[in-house]
């Protein structure tokens, strides 16, 4: 606990904004699978400490933790695939669909997280690179490197899945899908396929997820629970259908934990997220930069 | 049926109520004692989770609660958990109330991910309340009695809790409210308009499947005798109630006594098979299956073949067309059958 110095402010919202931007990277697809399908993934964050845990395994190998990436997107864009075809559209024409497909998701989640448990036992992780532990003085204001590359990674997926989705042919016709999935089908769309793509493209943010969480941020298995609820809070702040509405939230969040994290006691930023989150539900359930209407 | 199935029951409890005196090994009382407290637990999460599709994340916050209450009172007022216990139910419910009040008004997973929030939130409140043992946790004094009473009191008030909640189940499903929360599961919104009091009907399950873990808490931390906030807020207990409810067949009071039984018995056996950690992938694994195969539970799937079976012979017999076969014995569960096979959307 210390005076909130104007130094001090500025150092914690300049980390909440680095910090803040490994939310949003979670956040990304949970959102995108949410916005196209309608599905809650709870297991994508155990889904993106799976990247955390892949990248380490490589990086341990020697391999630069950048690099690793072009191992985890491939891996876990299949496993996206793989929900798709044989979780969701297997569910498909029951009369509990949602309900069954997210009890699936949850019971995967469970056999994903104990399985870490299993192969990488439960002690705390962080992923370290040779530049990890230097640090850019900017203007007074001190940023580790690990911090500045986690933040371009995970800004950077954001920008890609933002440019697919308004750039490109086929991220049109997946928003048209989000939109109304029986009009894209009467438009040629193929719903089915573009389907597996966007669930897909979904868990493959959770590699750049999990990377950009374990260069700045210690994990173990069952962290993944405070992350998911995270990354809900931040969709459902931002507005599931708005890409630059949760990479805003996702940073107001981790500004909000920082500079409170200065003023109060360290467990009282672990309330920060959920008391937002609880009250977001209680009073704007559709999100608080979505707009009204259709 | 029931002429033949009441007497076989009364039997089968009256042999469970006798055995700890019959001096089985004390292992067996403690896995039955133990076996009793998940069928309460799962069969109060199911009063909730099962009749209105409510898939609630956070039970185990009210299993915590009891569980405090009941080590605060006797750890300083020397009050025995026995009489404590319903204190702890009490003061579920108050939370219930506060917490469902206005969680209840989200559907679907905002529901479970808000209640998995509060769970979670629970947990860190009680690592950082000194007043509360802090991260260190409580210890409470034991019983001062020899181990095979003690094991023996533990297993008769576990089994009669198991039997109120049970109880409580069976009584609900076939009263008027039963049906309301039915309804619910259908379809809210019709429900409404059909003049069932969906708050109301709503927040009255969740506080009466918020009581039952808040009891059982309050006796579980008088039997484990020590308590932390990791082990009373454990997320995995929530995640055993649901499994083990939907396991079994969520939704009828029968399914969580089926399910937490052979779920809890199964689980006690593979620790010997398989080292713990996979135990819980088993687990995850299992759940996946289950609502692929019987979505209905095992006892929805067995209820569901049993039906088949008694239209077949009924038709066969008569020698008559389908249209006079036997109206199935839960109306719901045909129909839901049928729309899963014959419908695969494109």
């Amino acid at each position: 606990m210390s005076t909130l110095s104007f130094p001090l402010l500025a150092q914690a919202v300049v980390s909440g904004i680095l910090f803040g931007a490994v939310y949003a990277a979670i956040a990304l697809g949970l959102g995108l699978v949410w916005g196209v399908m309608r599905i809650l993934n709870i297991g994508h964050a155990a889904l993106a400490i799976l990247g955390a845990y892949l990248s380490l395994t490589l990086v341990q190998t020697g391999i630069d933790p950048l690099l690793s990436l072009l191992i985890t997107i491939p891996v876990l864009f299949l496993v996206g695939v793989g929900l798709q075809r044989f979780v969701v559209e297997s569910m498909h024409g029951r009369k509990e669909a949602e309900l069954h497909t997210f009890l699936i998701l949850y019971g995967i989640m469970v056999a994903i997280e104990n399985l870490q448990v299993f192969i990488w036992s439960a002690d705390v992780r962080l992923i370290s690179a040779a530049y990890s532990s230097r640090n850019l003085n900017v203007l007074g204001l001190i940023l580790p490197v690990g911090r500045v590359i986690s933040f371009a990674m995970a800004a950077a997926a954001v920008a890609a899945v933002y440019l697919f989705l308004t750039r490109t042919k086929m991220g049109r016709a997946v928003r048209a899908i989000a939109s109304d999935r029986e009009a894209a089908t009467l438009m040629g769309i193929s719903v089915r396929r573009l389907s597996r793509v966007a669930f897909g493209l979904g868990t493959a943010t959770a590699a750049v997820a999990g990377l950009s969480l374990g260069l700045v941020s210690s994990f173990f298995p069952g962290i993944q629970i405070v992350w998911v609820s995270k990354a809900f809070l931040v969709i459902v702040l931002g507005g599931v259908d708005n890409i630059l509405g949760l990479f805003l939230a996702a940073l107001v969040l981790g500004v909000a934990e920082n500079v409170i994290g200065v003023v109060a006691p360290a467990f009282v930023v672990d309330f920060v997220a959920y008391v937002l989150l609880i009250g977001t539900l209680m009073v704007r359930p559709q999100g608080l930069l979505r707009r009204v209407g259709p | 049926m029931a002429r033949v199935s009441r007497p076989v029951g009364a039997l089968a409890a009256g042999l469970l109520v006798v055995f700890p005196f019959m001096g089985p090994p004390i292992y067996f009382i403690h896995l039955l004692a133990g076996l009793y407290m998940n069928v309460a637990l799962a069969s109060s999460w199911a009063l909730l989770g099962g009749y209105t599709g409510y898939l609630s994340l956070g039970q185990v916050t009210f299993f915590g609660v009891g569980a405090y209450t009941s080590a605060i009172c006797l750890s300083i007022y020397g009050i025995s958990p026995f009489l404590t216990a319903p204190l702890g139910g009490i003061f579920a419910v108050l939370l219930a109330l506060t917490i469902g009040y206005p969680s209840l008004r989200l559907r679907g997973p905002y529901f479970s991910v808000t209640t998995l929030s509060i769970a979670f939130l629970a947990q860190v409140a009680a690592s950082n309340t000194t007043q509360m043992g802090g991260g260190y946790g409580i210890q409470l004094p034991s019983m001062p009695l020899p181990i095979w009473e003690t094991e023996g009191i533990f297993y008769l008030v576990f089994m009669m809790l198991a039997g109120v909640v049970v109880w409580s189940a069976r009584t609900m499903e076939h009263s008027r409210f039963g049906l309301a929360l039915l309804a619910i599961r259908n379809d809210e919104d019709v429900a409404e308009v059909f003049g069932v009091d969906v708050v109301r009907a709503k927040l009255k399950a969740f506080v009466l499947s918020a009581f039952f873990p808040g009891v059982v808490g309050a006796i579980w931390a008088y039997q484990i005798s020590y308590i932390d906030p990791r082990s009373a807020f454990d997320i995995g207990l929530s995640i055993d109630m649901l499994l083990m409810a939907m396991f079994g067949g969520a939704g009828r009071w029968a399914g969580p006594v089926v399910g937490a039984s052979v779920v809890y018995l199964l689980s006690q056996t593979l620790v010997f098979v398989i080292p713990s950690e996979l135990n819980r992938v088993v687990f995850g694994l299992i759940l996946v299956l289950v609502v692929f195969a019987m979505p209905q539970g095992i006892t929805g799937f067995v209820e569901g073949l049993w039906t088949k079976h008694a239209a077949r012979r009924h038709s066969g017999a008569s020698r008559s067309g389908p249209a006079d076969a036997p109206a199935a014995s839960a109306p719901r569960q045909p129909v839901q059958d049928e729309a899963e096979t014959d419908r695969r959307s494109p």
